[in-house]
């Protein structure tokens, strides 16, 4: 298994000079930064699979910096944004924490504020990424059960009692314990509750959360 | 304490004091001089028959000393009037007369100095008003008076004279006298000398050389009378030249000159008015005088007034300048605000890393660091220092300057905005342009109009380009905006550079107006057109300094 990549800090700006401060700024923190003069430039440099995380000037000179959050999440970047502006702008502060900014400081801001955020931005994307790895897991667990367990756990989902399952099967109740068995095992479950989370966790069963008429 | 600095005071104002006494006595004493002087030119045209003097410029010197000095010198004028009567009518008029006479001329010319002060009359003649104040307040109160005064004395005298017959005669000679000696006096005396026309001491000296000799010539006797009559006309055109071009004083000299020269002459019985007897002939030299000497004054005071409309026309327009100035400002704070936050975000972060970089003890970076930071806080206020120079603005005097340095300071102004609206402009300067001589502040002011306008047609094209090209043609250097944007709207051109013909939102429409006009006053013309590749264009010229142009 290789050693997890050291993250990576974008920063985008089109001042030199902030490029400059900004970057020896994070550089007395140890992180590793690249600075960018546009949206162009980043976009045709940033890599997804890398942990990390942007700092983006609202402004840029070739597009604004919503648009290139909207543009870096249609490429499949997930990495957490900060928004950096001289404007004051708060219309736009609002339209980019709803579109799903992690932080927004107005320049010039605080050396601990801009630290801090891009420490929680860049704790924010390794969560992410452990739990896209785990949930991948689940997903290849669950893509292991045979069509019978499938059905089993399926009517377990559903709150059946072991009984009931047995009938619908046509089995004996000894061979819905054995492929409940067999199912928690290959899920990795420790409990029915925790096999149900798991389960409810992956794309094919997340639809059974919506809320509808509780099982009598 | 208070006693020592009243005696202080006391002490230090006595030489004041002393000297302006002495200033009083000088006058009064050159008061007295010039009224005996000219009391004494006026008895020479006294026609046998009454005795009355045909010209009589005394009162006209009394009138001026008393406006320009004040009554501290009445007291001298007293004693000239009286001394003046008793040399030249001492055995035929009576004492009492004497006395009667004297003060009646003092009244005359305290009314006279008070009217021209209550309503505001200027020695310089600078409005037509002046000119009626001082012919209606010289000829109703100062020569009223005195010339009612006079006839009144002589006619007591002498019986042979009655009061209604001479009393015209006497008000027309002292009218006459007032209108030729008054203004010089009062333009030398009481105004700065001020060269405000090219010309120069060559034109004056040509001026009045030219005068006194047609003048001499005309009343010297030896032209016969079918060319010095005609001749004596000659004075006009360089009397109005001089009201034109020459400072005041020149002009009002030139008419003392004309009017004494033609006076003596014809006194003396020489010249073309001297023909038909000295009582008429003078009343008809004296017709011609006044409206010499009135064209003189309306002349004076007509240019004036165009003068200091055309001063006020300029001033006008460079407060317009001015306040386009500022509003351009006010609409480019918010770009102007980014320009500077930007350094101090850089400043702030190289501060907070310097910080840290000395927490751990990593000096080499840390000296780098800080010299960032003081590199960057000059470029910051190089920033503002731009920024001030272009809204304070220097005084708007002309001065000769290269066309790049005019583009300068509008391009670092209008650059946040160009980055804003992601507009590129492209220069094309001419090599080796000539320098124009402008008042760059106005100039400037141009520029930013077009530029902005062409900024707001280009935004949001993906190409887009405007270009701004300087170029040499002929005597003019020809400045063009060029954009391509949507171009003028046809039904727009006819009346583009009107003012308030404006089709945007939240303009005024003055831009272009404001902008043809400050190009016209420095001897420019401002065009538009639409480009056939489309967008606009627009074009101005400066004429090139005249020295320059000829290299």
């Amino acid at each position: 298994m290789p050693a997890p990549k050291r993250p990576q800090v974008y920063l985008v700006d089109d001042d030199a000079d902030v490029r400059a401060a900004v970057s020896l700024l994070l550089k007395t923190e140890d992180f590793r930064v690249s600075a960018f003069a546009d949206a162009g430039a980043v976009l045709a440099a940033v890599d997804a699979a890398t942990p990390g995380c942007l700092v983006l000037d609202v402004r840029l000179p070739d597009m604004d910096g919503l648009t290139l959050q909207r543009r870096l999440r249609a490429q499949g970047v997930e990495m957490p944004v900060i928004f950096i502006t001289g404007h004051g702008d708060i219309p736009m502060a609002v339209r980019a924490v709803n579109e799903g900014a992690l932080d927004f400081l107005e320049k010039p801001f605080h050396d601990v504020a801009l630290i801090d955020g891009v420490r929680d931005a860049l704790a924010q994307d390794a969560q992410r990424r452990a739990g896209a790895a785990e949930m991948a897991q689940v997903e290849e667990r669950l893509a292991s059960l045979t069509p019978r367990e499938r059905q089993v756990l399926e009517a377990l989902l559903d709150g059946q009692p072991n009984k009931l399952i047995a009938r619908a099967l046509n089995v004996s109740v000894r061979t819905v314990e054995i492929h409940r068995g067999h199912l928690m095992q290959k899920m990795g479950a420790k409990s029915a509750s925790h096999l149900a989370r798991l389960a409810l966790a992956c794309a094919d069963y997340r639809d059974r959360l919506a809320p509808g008429p509780l099982p009598v | 304490m208070s006693s020592t600095s009243t005696s202080l005071i006391r002490s230090s104002s006595r030489p004041e004091a002393s000297a302006s006494w002495l200033r009083l006595a000088g006058r009064s004493a050159m008061l007295i001089a010039l009224y005996y002087a000219v009391g004494l030119w006026g008895y020479v045209f006294t026609p046998d028959a009454y005795g009355i003097p045909l010209v009589w410029p005394a009162t006209g010197v009394g009138l001026a000393f008393v406006y320009l000095y004040g009554y501290r010198l009445l007291p001298a004028l007293g004693l000239a009037v009286a001394f003046v009567l008793w040399q030249f009518t001492g055995s035929m008029m009576a004492p009492i007369e004497t006395v009667g006479v004297t003060l009646a001329t003092l009244v005359g010319v305290t009314l006279g100095a008070h009217g021209l002060r209550r309503f505001g009359f200027s020695a310089r003649f600078e409005r037509l008003r002046d000119v009626w104040l001082f012919l209606a307040i010289g000829g109703l109160a100062a020569s009223g008076i005195a010339a009612t005064a006079g006839a009144w004395g002589m006619a007591v005298s002498m019986d042979a004279v009655s009061f209604r017959d001479t009393w015209w005669l006497c008000w027309s000679a002292d009218l006459m006298g007032l209108v030729l000696v008054a203004p010089a006096l009062l333009s030398w005396l009481g105004t700065r000398f001020e060269r405000t026309i090219d010309g120069g001491w060559a034109m004056d000296t040509a001026l009045v050389s030219s005068l006194v000799t047609v003048t001499v010539v005309v009343y010297g006797g030896h032209l016969p009378m079918g060319i010095a009559m005609p001749l004596s006309y000659a004075v006009f055109p360089l009397v109005m030249l001089a009201a034109l071009r020459c400072p005041v004083q020149i002009t009002t000299s030139l008419t003392l000159a004309a009017g004494a020269i033609a006076l003596s002459g014809t006194g003396w019985g020489l010249g073309p008015f001297a023909e038909v007897g000295l009582h008429t002939s003078l009343l008809s030299l004296n017709v011609q005088l006044a409206l010499l000497v009135s064209t003189s004054l309306l002349l004076i005071a007509l240019r004036r007034e165009r003068e200091s409309a055309e001063a006020r026309a300029r001033q006008h327009l460079d407060e317009l300048a001015r306040a386009g100035r500022l509003s351009t400002l006010g609409q480019l704070s918010a770009g102007l605000a980014h320009e500077l936050n930007q350094p101090l975000c850089a400043l702030a972060s190289y501060a907070q890393a310097s910080k840290r970089l000395l927490d751990r003890g990593r000096m080499n970076e840390l000296r780098e660091a800080l010299g960032q930071l003081d590199a960057g806080a000059h470029r910051a206020a190089e920033t503002v220092r731009q920024m001030r120079a272009f809204a304070a603005g220097q005084p708007s005097v002309y001065q000769p300057i290269a066309p790049a340095d005019l583009l300068r300071p509008v391009l670092d102004l209008l650059r946040p905005e160009m980055r804003r609206r992601h507009v590129k402009v492209e220069l094309a300067l001419d090599d080796a342009l000539p320098t124009v001589t402008v008042a760059p502040v106005q100039i400037e002011q141009v520029l930013v109009n077009l530029l902005r306008n062409a900024m707001e047609a280009v935004e949001g094209r993906s190409n887009a380009r405007i270009e701004l090209s300087v170029r040499r043609q002929d005597v003019e250097v020809q400045i063009r905006v060029t954009d391509n944007g949507p171009g003028i709207p046809r039904e727009r051109l006819p009346n583009l550079f009107d003012p308030f013909a404006t089709w945007k939102i939240g303009g005024l429409g003055l831009g272009l107006s404001i902008s043809r006009s400050l190009v016209e006053a420095h001897g420019g013309h401002l065009t538009a057109r639409n480009r056939e590749s489309g967008g606009a264009e627009f074009l101005f010229t400066l004429p090139v300094e005249a020295r320059d142009a000829r290299t």
